[in-house]
Protein backbone atom coordinates (compact mmCIF):
# COMPACT_ATOMS: atom_id res chain seq x y z
CA UNK A 1 0.00 0.00 0.00
CA UNK A 2 1.90 3.47 -1.31
CA UNK A 3 0.34 6.41 0.95
CA UNK A 4 1.59 8.65 -2.04
CA UNK A 5 -1.05 6.63 -4.37
CA UNK A 6 -3.85 7.25 -2.35
CA UNK A 7 -2.95 11.04 -1.98
CA UNK A 8 -2.66 11.25 -5.91
CA UNK A 9 -6.26 9.64 -5.95
CA UNK A 10 -7.75 11.74 -3.03
CA UNK A 11 -5.96 14.65 -5.33
CA UNK A 12 -7.64 13.76 -8.18
CA UNK A 13 -11.23 13.18 -6.98
CA UNK A 14 -10.80 17.12 -5.41
CA UNK A 15 -9.82 18.36 -9.47
CA UNK A 16 -13.08 16.25 -10.34
CA UNK A 17 -15.79 17.14 -7.85
CA UNK A 18 -14.53 20.06 -5.45
CA UNK A 19 -16.67 22.32 -7.47
CA UNK A 20 -20.18 19.99 -6.90
CA UNK A 21 -19.10 19.02 -3.32
CA UNK A 22 -19.39 22.95 -2.63
CA UNK A 23 -22.14 23.53 -4.23
CA UNK A 24 -23.90 20.43 -2.78
CA UNK A 25 -22.91 21.79 0.96
CA UNK A 26 -24.27 25.48 0.48
CA UNK A 27 -27.44 23.45 -1.03
CA UNK A 28 -27.34 21.55 2.39
CA UNK A 29 -26.88 24.87 4.27
CA UNK A 30 -29.43 26.67 2.62
CA UNK A 31 -32.28 24.02 2.97
CA UNK A 32 -31.50 23.49 6.81
CA UNK A 33 -31.27 27.18 7.13
CA UNK A 34 -34.70 27.48 5.20
CA UNK A 35 -36.06 24.49 7.27
CA UNK A 36 -34.96 26.19 10.98
CA UNK A 37 -36.51 29.85 9.60
CA UNK A 38 -39.57 27.75 8.87
CA UNK A 39 -39.98 26.11 12.28
CA UNK A 40 -38.73 28.75 13.75
CA UNK A 41 -36.08 27.57 15.33
CA UNK A 42 -37.79 24.36 16.59
CA UNK A 43 -35.58 21.86 18.17
CA UNK A 44 -37.18 19.13 16.34
CA UNK A 45 -34.24 17.70 14.23
CA UNK A 46 -36.02 14.28 13.08
CA UNK A 47 -36.39 15.79 9.19
CA UNK A 48 -32.97 17.35 9.56
CA UNK A 49 -31.32 13.81 10.48
CA UNK A 50 -33.49 11.86 7.98
CA UNK A 51 -32.37 14.25 5.42
CA UNK A 52 -28.41 13.95 6.70
CA UNK A 53 -28.59 9.98 6.32
CA UNK A 54 -29.94 9.99 3.12
CA UNK A 55 -27.05 12.59 2.06
CA UNK A 56 -24.33 10.09 3.99
CA UNK A 57 -26.10 7.33 1.22
CA UNK A 58 -25.83 9.48 -1.74
CA UNK A 59 -21.87 10.48 -0.40
CA UNK A 60 -20.18 6.78 -1.19
CA UNK A 61 -21.93 5.95 -4.68
CA UNK A 62 -20.42 9.54 -5.35
CA UNK A 63 -16.91 8.37 -5.08
CA UNK A 64 -17.72 5.28 -7.18
CA UNK A 65 -19.84 6.79 -9.88
CA UNK A 66 -17.07 6.16 -12.43
CA UNK A 67 -17.93 2.59 -12.00
CA UNK A 68 -21.18 3.24 -13.27
CA UNK A 69 -20.64 4.02 -16.97
CA UNK A 70 -18.46 1.93 -19.08
CA UNK A 71 -16.07 4.24 -20.26
CA UNK A 72 -15.51 6.06 -16.70
CA UNK A 73 -15.18 2.36 -15.51
CA UNK A 74 -12.45 1.70 -17.77
CA UNK A 75 -10.49 5.07 -16.48
CA UNK A 76 -11.01 4.47 -13.16
CA UNK A 77 -9.83 0.82 -13.24
CA UNK A 78 -6.75 1.56 -15.42
CA UNK A 79 -5.65 4.45 -12.99
CA UNK A 80 -2.14 3.30 -12.22
CA UNK A 81 -2.71 2.38 -8.35
CA UNK A 82 -3.29 -1.02 -6.29
CA UNK A 83 -7.21 -1.96 -6.07
CA UNK A 84 -6.35 -1.83 -2.17
CA UNK A 85 -5.40 2.07 -2.57
CA UNK A 86 -8.61 2.83 -4.58
CA UNK A 87 -10.58 1.46 -2.14
CA UNK A 88 -8.95 3.02 0.98
CA UNK A 89 -9.08 6.43 -0.95
CA UNK A 90 -12.62 5.40 -1.43
CA UNK A 91 -12.71 5.01 2.81
CA UNK A 92 -10.87 7.84 3.18
CA UNK A 93 -13.42 10.60 1.39
CA UNK A 94 -16.37 8.75 2.35
CA UNK A 95 -15.91 8.59 6.51
CA UNK A 96 -13.54 11.51 6.57
CA UNK A 97 -14.04 14.19 3.95
CA UNK A 98 -17.64 13.67 3.13
CA UNK A 99 -18.75 13.01 7.02
CA UNK A 100 -16.78 16.43 8.17
CA UNK A 101 -18.58 17.87 5.02
CA UNK A 102 -22.11 17.46 5.85
CA UNK A 103 -21.68 17.72 9.49
CA UNK A 104 -20.69 20.83 8.95
CA UNK A 105 -23.05 21.76 6.20
CA UNK A 106 -25.74 20.67 8.76
CA UNK A 107 -24.75 22.73 11.22
CA UNK A 108 -23.41 26.01 9.52
CA UNK A 109 -27.11 25.82 8.12
CA UNK A 110 -28.90 25.53 11.26
CA UNK A 111 -27.06 28.19 12.93
CA UNK A 112 -27.85 30.50 9.79
CA UNK A 113 -31.47 29.41 10.76
CA UNK A 114 -31.36 30.01 13.92
CA UNK A 115 -30.21 33.08 12.94
CA UNK A 116 -32.62 34.48 10.14
CA UNK A 117 -35.53 33.57 12.98
CA UNK A 118 -33.89 36.06 15.33
CA UNK A 119 -34.43 38.93 13.30
CA UNK A 120 -37.41 38.51 13.47
CA UNK A 121 -38.17 36.43 16.23
CA UNK A 122 -35.45 37.85 18.63
CA UNK A 123 -37.91 35.89 22.24
CA UNK A 124 -37.08 32.71 20.55
CA UNK A 125 -33.52 32.57 22.37
CA UNK A 126 -35.57 31.86 25.59
CA UNK A 127 -34.45 28.39 24.37
CA UNK A 128 -31.13 27.70 25.77
CA UNK A 129 -29.43 26.43 22.50
CA UNK A 130 -30.22 29.33 20.63
CA UNK A 131 -27.67 31.45 18.48
CA UNK A 132 -26.70 33.70 21.06
CA UNK A 133 -24.96 30.64 22.68
CA UNK A 134 -23.19 28.76 20.47
CA UNK A 135 -21.58 26.71 23.08
CA UNK A 136 -24.65 25.34 24.45
CA UNK A 137 -26.32 24.72 20.63
CA UNK A 138 -23.47 22.51 19.88
CA UNK A 139 -23.46 20.96 22.88
CA UNK A 140 -27.36 20.39 22.58
CA UNK A 141 -26.25 18.70 18.84
CA UNK A 142 -23.52 16.59 19.86
CA UNK A 143 -24.65 15.48 23.56
CA UNK A 144 -26.92 13.07 22.14
CA UNK A 145 -24.76 11.42 19.97
CA UNK A 146 -23.23 8.61 21.64
CA UNK A 147 -20.49 5.71 20.76
CA UNK A 148 -23.20 2.95 20.04
CA UNK A 149 -24.97 5.84 17.61
CA UNK A 150 -21.61 6.48 15.77
CA UNK A 151 -20.36 3.64 15.32
CA UNK A 152 -24.18 2.25 13.68
CA UNK A 153 -23.31 5.26 11.52
CA UNK A 154 -20.35 4.16 10.12
CA UNK A 155 -21.75 0.38 9.91
CA UNK A 156 -24.45 1.78 7.75
CA UNK A 157 -21.41 3.60 5.36
CA UNK A 158 -19.45 0.75 5.45
CA UNK A 159 -22.77 -0.88 3.98
CA UNK A 160 -23.34 1.81 1.33
CA UNK A 161 -19.63 1.48 0.34
CA UNK A 162 -20.15 -2.06 -0.60
CA UNK A 163 -23.17 -1.59 -1.80
CA UNK A 164 -21.84 1.26 -4.43
CA UNK A 165 -18.80 -1.00 -5.90
CA UNK A 166 -21.45 -3.64 -6.03
CA UNK A 167 -24.77 -2.45 -8.14
CA UNK A 168 -23.77 -0.34 -11.06
CA UNK A 169 -26.73 0.57 -12.63
CA UNK A 170 -29.24 3.14 -10.73
CA UNK A 171 -27.04 3.01 -7.44
CA UNK A 172 -28.64 5.66 -5.74
CA UNK A 173 -32.07 4.12 -5.10
CA UNK A 174 -30.52 0.66 -4.49
CA UNK A 175 -28.34 1.74 -2.05
CA UNK A 176 -31.36 3.59 -0.61
CA UNK A 177 -33.05 -0.13 -0.80
CA UNK A 178 -29.90 -1.48 0.98
CA UNK A 179 -30.16 0.76 3.68
CA UNK A 180 -33.69 0.50 4.33
CA UNK A 181 -33.00 -3.70 4.51
CA UNK A 182 -30.72 -3.58 6.53
CA UNK A 183 -31.88 -0.65 8.98
CA UNK A 184 -34.59 -3.74 9.70
CA UNK A 185 -32.14 -6.03 10.11
CA UNK A 186 -30.43 -3.68 12.39
CA UNK A 187 -33.43 -2.90 14.10
CA UNK A 188 -34.71 -6.65 14.80
CA UNK A 189 -30.97 -7.61 16.34
CA UNK A 190 -31.37 -4.79 18.77
CA UNK A 191 -34.45 -5.35 19.46
CA UNK A 192 -34.07 -9.06 19.78
CA UNK A 193 -30.71 -8.48 22.26
CA UNK A 194 -32.72 -6.12 24.14
CA UNK A 195 -35.68 -8.25 24.20
CA UNK A 196 -33.19 -11.26 25.71
CA UNK A 197 -31.25 -8.97 27.57
CA UNK A 198 -34.24 -8.35 29.61
CA UNK A 199 -35.70 -11.80 29.85
CA UNK A 200 -32.36 -13.04 31.06
CA UNK A 201 -30.69 -10.40 33.44
CA UNK A 202 -34.24 -9.02 35.23
CA UNK A 203 -35.56 -11.07 37.16
CA UNK A 204 -39.81 -11.99 36.81
CA UNK A 205 -40.66 -10.03 39.59
CA UNK A 206 -39.11 -6.83 38.23
CA UNK A 207 -40.39 -7.62 34.93
CA UNK A 208 -44.17 -8.22 35.93
CA UNK A 209 -43.81 -4.92 38.08
CA UNK A 210 -43.37 -6.35 41.95
CA UNK A 211 -40.43 -4.59 41.95
CA UNK A 212 -40.34 -0.55 41.54
CA UNK A 213 -36.39 0.05 42.01
CA UNK A 214 -34.72 -1.27 38.38
CA UNK A 215 -31.24 -1.18 38.18
CA UNK A 216 -30.02 1.14 35.52
CA UNK A 217 -26.83 -1.13 34.31
CA UNK A 218 -29.27 -3.99 33.39
CA UNK A 219 -29.03 -3.31 29.77
CA UNK A 220 -24.91 -2.74 29.24
CA UNK A 221 -23.98 -6.58 28.10
CA UNK A 222 -26.55 -5.64 25.05
CA UNK A 223 -25.04 -2.52 24.44
CA UNK A 224 -21.21 -4.32 24.22
CA UNK A 225 -23.15 -6.86 22.13
CA UNK A 226 -24.12 -3.99 19.65
CA UNK A 227 -20.96 -2.66 19.46
CA UNK A 228 -19.16 -5.88 18.33
CA UNK A 229 -22.15 -6.22 15.60
CA UNK A 230 -21.41 -3.03 14.45
CA UNK A 231 -17.78 -3.17 14.52
CA UNK A 232 -17.68 -6.87 12.77
CA UNK A 233 -20.12 -5.56 9.95
CA UNK A 234 -17.58 -2.39 9.05
CA UNK A 235 -14.68 -4.64 9.21
CA UNK A 236 -16.59 -7.41 7.07
CA UNK A 237 -18.13 -4.69 4.64
CA UNK A 238 -14.87 -3.25 3.88
CA UNK A 239 -13.41 -6.24 3.06
CA UNK A 240 -16.05 -6.97 0.83
CA UNK A 241 -15.62 -4.00 -1.20
CA UNK A 242 -11.93 -4.73 -1.40
CA UNK A 243 -12.70 -8.13 -2.89
CA UNK A 244 -15.28 -6.55 -5.06
CA UNK A 245 -13.14 -4.28 -6.23
CA UNK A 246 -10.88 -6.60 -7.15
CA UNK A 247 -12.73 -8.89 -9.22
CA UNK A 248 -14.49 -5.96 -10.92
CA UNK A 249 -14.45 -6.06 -14.61
CA UNK A 250 -14.83 -3.18 -17.65
CA UNK B 1 5.62 -7.66 -22.51
CA UNK B 2 1.44 -9.26 -23.10
CA UNK B 3 0.88 -12.65 -23.83
CA UNK B 4 -2.14 -14.93 -24.15
CA UNK B 5 -2.13 -18.39 -23.92
CA UNK B 6 -5.06 -20.49 -25.16
CA UNK B 7 -8.05 -17.69 -23.75
CA UNK B 8 -11.36 -18.16 -23.90
CA UNK B 9 -13.93 -15.91 -23.28
CA UNK B 10 -17.23 -15.03 -23.51
CA UNK B 11 -20.07 -12.58 -22.38
CA UNK B 12 -22.94 -15.57 -22.84
CA UNK B 13 -21.69 -19.29 -21.15
CA UNK B 14 -22.74 -20.79 -23.73
CA UNK B 15 -21.55 -18.63 -26.65
CA UNK B 16 -17.66 -18.26 -26.35
CA UNK B 17 -16.22 -15.37 -28.13
CA UNK B 18 -13.01 -16.63 -28.13
CA UNK B 19 -11.94 -20.28 -28.40
CA UNK B 20 -8.23 -20.45 -27.60
CA UNK B 21 -6.63 -16.93 -28.59
CA UNK B 22 -2.65 -16.62 -28.68
CA UNK B 23 -1.28 -13.98 -28.86
CA UNK B 24 2.37 -12.19 -27.91
CA UNK B 25 3.48 -8.68 -28.17
CA UNK B 26 6.76 -7.90 -28.32
CA UNK B 27 8.42 -4.70 -27.60
CA UNK B 28 9.13 -2.43 -30.69
CA UNK B 29 6.41 -3.14 -32.59
CA UNK B 30 3.84 -0.96 -33.88
CA UNK B 31 0.56 -4.15 -34.18
CA UNK B 32 -2.49 -3.65 -36.01
CA UNK B 33 -5.04 -5.66 -34.64
CA UNK B 34 -7.65 -6.47 -37.05
CA UNK B 35 -10.92 -8.03 -37.34
CA UNK B 36 -14.14 -7.84 -38.43
CA UNK B 37 -17.31 -5.46 -36.76
CA UNK B 38 -18.41 -7.77 -33.53
CA UNK B 39 -15.02 -10.11 -33.89
CA UNK B 40 -13.83 -9.18 -30.28
CA UNK B 41 -11.02 -6.53 -30.65
CA UNK B 42 -12.05 -3.83 -27.76
CA UNK B 43 -12.96 -7.49 -25.60
CA UNK B 44 -9.47 -8.88 -26.43
CA UNK B 45 -7.70 -5.08 -25.90
CA UNK B 46 -9.90 -5.68 -22.35
CA UNK B 47 -8.22 -8.96 -21.63
CA UNK B 48 -4.91 -7.73 -22.25
CA UNK B 49 -5.42 -4.81 -19.74
CA UNK B 50 -6.97 -7.20 -17.57
CA UNK B 51 -9.98 -5.15 -17.70
CA UNK B 52 -11.79 -9.06 -18.66
CA UNK B 53 -11.12 -11.84 -17.03
CA UNK B 54 -10.95 -14.80 -19.15
CA UNK B 55 -12.77 -18.12 -18.57
CA UNK B 56 -9.90 -20.46 -19.10
CA UNK B 57 -6.38 -19.86 -20.33
CA UNK B 58 -4.04 -17.04 -18.88
CA UNK B 59 -3.57 -12.98 -20.04
CA UNK B 60 -0.08 -12.00 -19.45
CA UNK B 61 1.69 -8.56 -18.78
CA UNK B 62 5.12 -9.21 -18.18
CA UNK B 63 4.60 -12.66 -17.06
CA UNK B 64 1.82 -11.57 -14.36
CA UNK B 65 -1.21 -12.39 -14.45
CA UNK B 66 -3.16 -9.45 -15.85
CA UNK B 67 -6.27 -9.46 -14.01
CA UNK B 68 -4.17 -8.30 -10.64
CA UNK B 69 -4.01 -4.82 -12.25
CA UNK B 70 -1.10 -4.00 -9.84
CA UNK B 71 0.12 -0.07 -9.62
CA UNK B 72 3.29 -1.51 -11.69
CA UNK B 73 1.10 -2.69 -14.27
CA UNK B 74 -1.22 -0.53 -14.71
CA UNK B 75 1.45 2.37 -14.77
CA UNK B 76 3.24 0.44 -17.78
CA UNK B 77 -0.15 0.36 -19.91
CA UNK B 78 -1.52 3.77 -21.38
CA UNK B 79 -5.37 2.15 -22.92
CA UNK B 80 -6.76 4.77 -25.14
CA UNK B 81 -10.60 3.56 -25.70
CA UNK B 82 -12.68 4.33 -28.63
CA UNK B 83 -15.37 5.84 -26.29
CA UNK B 84 -12.92 8.49 -24.64
CA UNK B 85 -14.44 9.42 -20.69
CA UNK B 86 -12.94 12.82 -19.82
CA UNK B 87 -14.10 14.48 -16.78
CA UNK B 88 -15.32 17.75 -16.24
CA UNK B 89 -12.18 19.70 -16.15
CA UNK B 90 -10.12 22.09 -18.09
CA UNK B 91 -6.78 20.67 -19.94
CA UNK B 92 -4.27 22.07 -17.31
CA UNK B 93 -6.43 20.32 -14.46
CA UNK B 94 -6.48 17.30 -15.90
CA UNK B 95 -2.73 17.23 -16.97
CA UNK B 96 -2.22 17.96 -13.23
CA UNK B 97 -4.98 15.48 -12.12
CA UNK B 98 -3.31 12.46 -13.71
CA UNK B 99 -0.28 13.24 -15.30
CA UNK B 100 0.92 12.21 -11.73
CA UNK B 101 0.26 8.62 -12.42
CA UNK B 102 2.27 7.91 -14.66
CA UNK B 103 6.42 8.19 -13.80
CA UNK B 104 7.36 9.24 -17.54
CA UNK B 105 5.08 11.62 -18.29
CA UNK B 106 6.53 14.64 -19.96
CA UNK B 107 4.75 18.01 -19.90
CA UNK B 108 6.97 19.65 -22.80
CA UNK B 109 5.98 16.65 -24.67
CA UNK B 110 2.22 17.74 -23.72
CA UNK B 111 2.28 20.42 -24.46
CA UNK B 112 4.14 19.84 -28.30
CA UNK B 113 1.16 17.64 -29.17
CA UNK B 114 -1.26 19.66 -28.05
CA UNK B 115 0.10 22.51 -30.41
CA UNK B 116 0.20 20.60 -33.42
CA UNK B 117 -3.16 19.96 -32.94
CA UNK B 118 -3.94 23.12 -32.17
CA UNK B 119 -5.56 22.82 -29.01
CA UNK B 120 -3.10 24.30 -26.70
CA UNK B 121 -5.29 27.99 -26.87
CA UNK B 122 -8.44 25.50 -25.56
CA UNK B 123 -9.52 27.27 -21.89
CA UNK B 124 -12.82 25.46 -21.66
CA UNK B 125 -13.35 22.13 -20.00
CA UNK B 126 -12.85 19.11 -22.27
CA UNK B 127 -16.15 17.30 -21.50
CA UNK B 128 -17.85 20.08 -23.71
CA UNK B 129 -15.42 20.14 -26.35
CA UNK B 130 -16.13 17.94 -29.83
CA UNK B 131 -15.86 14.17 -30.20
CA UNK B 132 -12.60 14.83 -32.32
CA UNK B 133 -11.40 17.37 -30.06
CA UNK B 134 -11.45 15.53 -26.72
CA UNK B 135 -9.84 12.42 -28.68
CA UNK B 136 -6.98 15.22 -29.40
CA UNK B 137 -6.42 15.63 -26.17
CA UNK B 138 -6.63 12.34 -25.02
CA UNK B 139 -4.42 11.20 -27.77
CA UNK B 140 -1.82 13.95 -26.45
CA UNK B 141 -2.20 12.80 -22.47
CA UNK B 142 -1.91 8.73 -24.07
CA UNK B 143 1.56 9.58 -25.98
CA UNK B 144 3.03 12.68 -23.41
CA UNK B 145 2.76 9.65 -20.82
CA UNK B 146 5.87 7.38 -22.65
CA UNK B 147 4.28 4.56 -21.27
CA UNK B 148 6.04 0.81 -22.77
CA UNK B 149 2.81 -0.54 -24.04
CA UNK B 150 0.56 2.28 -25.80
CA UNK B 151 -3.00 0.64 -26.18
CA UNK B 152 -5.03 2.46 -28.80
CA UNK B 153 -8.71 1.58 -29.68
CA UNK B 154 -9.78 3.19 -32.82
CA UNK B 155 -7.88 6.50 -32.76
CA UNK B 156 -8.21 7.99 -35.28
CA UNK B 157 -12.32 7.62 -35.53
CA UNK B 158 -13.68 11.19 -35.10
CA UNK B 159 -10.47 12.91 -36.51
CA UNK B 160 -10.46 15.48 -39.25
CA UNK B 161 -8.10 14.73 -42.33
CA UNK B 162 -5.34 16.86 -41.07
CA UNK B 163 -5.24 15.48 -37.82
CA UNK B 164 -4.75 11.91 -39.13
CA UNK B 165 -1.62 13.08 -40.80
CA UNK B 166 -0.27 14.86 -37.90
CA UNK B 167 -1.57 11.70 -35.42
CA UNK B 168 0.56 9.42 -38.15
CA UNK B 169 3.80 11.86 -37.57
CA UNK B 170 3.45 11.91 -33.55
CA UNK B 171 3.04 7.64 -33.66
CA UNK B 172 6.06 7.49 -36.31
CA UNK B 173 7.96 9.85 -34.30
CA UNK B 174 7.00 7.90 -30.74
CA UNK B 175 7.78 4.56 -31.96
CA UNK B 176 11.35 2.84 -30.22
CA UNK B 177 13.00 0.00 -29.30
CA UNK B 178 11.60 -0.01 -25.40
CA UNK B 179 7.48 0.85 -26.95
CA UNK B 180 5.15 -1.39 -28.08
CA UNK B 181 2.00 -0.05 -29.58
CA UNK B 182 -1.12 -1.40 -30.48
CA UNK B 183 -3.80 0.12 -32.49
CA UNK B 184 -7.47 -1.82 -32.82
CA UNK B 185 -8.53 -0.77 -35.66
CA UNK B 186 -11.21 -0.34 -39.04
CA UNK B 187 -9.32 2.49 -40.85
CA UNK B 188 -6.05 0.57 -42.42
CA UNK B 189 -5.35 3.05 -44.89
CA UNK B 190 -5.20 5.86 -42.15
CA UNK B 191 -2.08 3.76 -40.08
CA UNK B 192 -0.74 1.32 -43.02
CA UNK B 193 2.51 3.06 -43.33
CA UNK B 194 2.77 2.89 -39.21
CA UNK B 195 1.87 -0.87 -38.51
CA UNK B 196 4.79 -3.78 -38.85
CA UNK B 197 3.15 -6.27 -36.94
CA UNK B 198 -0.49 -7.26 -38.06
CA UNK B 199 -2.79 -9.59 -35.86
CA UNK B 200 -6.18 -10.61 -37.46
CA UNK B 201 -8.90 -12.51 -35.34
CA UNK B 202 -11.89 -13.89 -36.82
CA UNK B 203 -14.38 -16.21 -35.24
CA UNK B 204 -12.85 -16.76 -31.94
CA UNK B 205 -9.62 -17.47 -33.56
CA UNK B 206 -6.00 -15.00 -34.24
CA UNK B 207 -6.08 -16.52 -37.85
CA UNK B 208 -2.57 -14.31 -38.10
CA UNK B 209 -0.05 -12.72 -35.76
CA UNK B 210 2.98 -11.78 -37.51
CA UNK B 211 5.38 -9.08 -38.53
CA UNK B 212 5.34 -7.19 -41.50
CA UNK B 213 8.52 -8.73 -43.25
CA UNK B 214 7.62 -12.51 -42.66
CA UNK B 215 4.28 -11.28 -44.11
CA UNK B 216 5.85 -9.90 -47.05
CA UNK B 217 8.15 -12.76 -47.46
CA UNK B 218 5.19 -14.98 -47.81
CA UNK B 219 2.80 -13.13 -49.66
CA UNK B 220 3.16 -10.86 -52.40
CA UNK B 221 0.48 -8.07 -52.81
CA UNK B 222 0.05 -6.31 -56.58
CA UNK B 223 -2.04 -5.32 -58.94
CA UNK B 224 -2.25 -6.34 -62.65
CA UNK B 225 -4.01 -6.32 -65.30
CA UNK B 226 -5.47 -9.87 -65.33
CA UNK B 227 -4.83 -12.25 -62.38
CA UNK B 228 -1.61 -14.00 -62.02
CA UNK B 229 -1.10 -18.11 -62.86
CA UNK B 230 2.26 -18.02 -60.82
CA UNK B 231 1.80 -19.11 -56.85
CA UNK B 232 -0.89 -20.05 -55.56
CA UNK B 233 -3.97 -16.82 -55.21
CA UNK B 234 -5.58 -15.69 -52.02
CA UNK B 235 -7.88 -13.26 -52.76
CA UNK B 236 -8.23 -10.84 -55.88
CA UNK B 237 -10.30 -7.95 -56.17
CA UNK B 238 -10.94 -6.15 -59.07
CA UNK B 239 -10.55 -1.91 -59.00
CA UNK B 240 -10.24 0.47 -61.82
CA UNK B 241 -6.39 0.64 -61.70
CA UNK B 242 -6.48 -3.51 -62.22
CA UNK B 243 -6.86 -6.37 -60.70
CA UNK B 244 -5.63 -6.53 -56.97
CA UNK B 245 -4.42 -9.38 -55.76
CA UNK B 246 -2.22 -11.29 -52.38
CA UNK B 247 -0.66 -14.34 -53.95
CA UNK B 248 1.92 -16.78 -52.71
CA UNK B 249 5.54 -15.34 -52.56
CA UNK B 250 7.19 -18.36 -54.89
CA UNK B 251 9.84 -15.52 -56.43
CA UNK B 252 10.97 -13.81 -53.67
CA UNK B 253 9.96 -10.80 -54.27
CA UNK B 254 9.41 -7.81 -51.73
CA UNK B 255 5.91 -5.83 -52.27
CA UNK B 256 4.64 -3.21 -49.62
CA UNK B 257 1.98 -4.91 -47.46
CA UNK B 258 -1.43 -3.81 -47.80
CA UNK B 259 -3.45 -4.46 -45.03
CA UNK B 260 -6.93 -4.64 -46.57
CA UNK B 261 -6.05 -7.08 -49.26
CA UNK B 262 -3.77 -9.16 -46.46
CA UNK B 263 -7.61 -8.84 -44.12
CA UNK B 264 -9.52 -10.26 -47.03
CA UNK B 265 -7.17 -12.83 -47.74
CA UNK B 266 -6.96 -13.72 -44.17
CA UNK B 267 -10.94 -14.11 -43.71
CA UNK B 268 -11.19 -16.18 -46.93
CA UNK B 269 -8.68 -18.48 -46.19
CA UNK B 270 -8.62 -18.89 -42.67
CA UNK B 271 -6.91 -22.31 -42.03
CA UNK B 272 -4.16 -21.91 -44.51
CA UNK B 273 -3.37 -18.56 -42.77
CA UNK B 274 -3.41 -20.00 -39.56
CA UNK B 275 -1.16 -22.81 -40.46
CA UNK B 276 1.35 -20.58 -42.54
CA UNK B 277 1.79 -18.23 -39.73
CA UNK B 278 2.28 -20.69 -37.22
Amino acid sequence: MNINNIIKLVKAYFYENWRNDLIYSFGIMAALSLFMTIMSGNPDLTGIKIAAVVFMVYYPCRFFSKLHQPSSRIHFLMTPVTNAEKVMSGMFLTNIYFVAGIVLSVLIGQILGYGIVNMYKPDIFAIPYGIHNLGEFLKWQVLPIDGEAVLMFFAGISIMFFAAIYFKKSPFWKLLLAGFVISLVFGAIMAGTEWLNVVLTVPAEIRNGHYYKVEHNIATSSDWFMYVVYSVTIVYFYAMSFLRMRETEA
Amino acid sequence: MIQLKNVEFGYDKNRKLFNGVDLQLEPGHFYGLLGRNGAGKTTLLKIMTGLLFPQAGEALIDGEPAYKRTAQQLSDIYFLQEEIYVPHLKIKQYEEAFAPFYPNFSHEQFMYYLTEFEMDNMLGFIDKFSHGQKKKVMIAFALAANVPLLIMDEPTNGLDIPSKSIFRKFMAAYADEQKTVLISTHQVRDLHSLIDAVSIIDNGRMILNASGDVITDKLVFDTNDEKSKEGKLYYSEETPRGIQQVKENVNHIDTPLDLELLFNAAVLNKQEFTEMFK
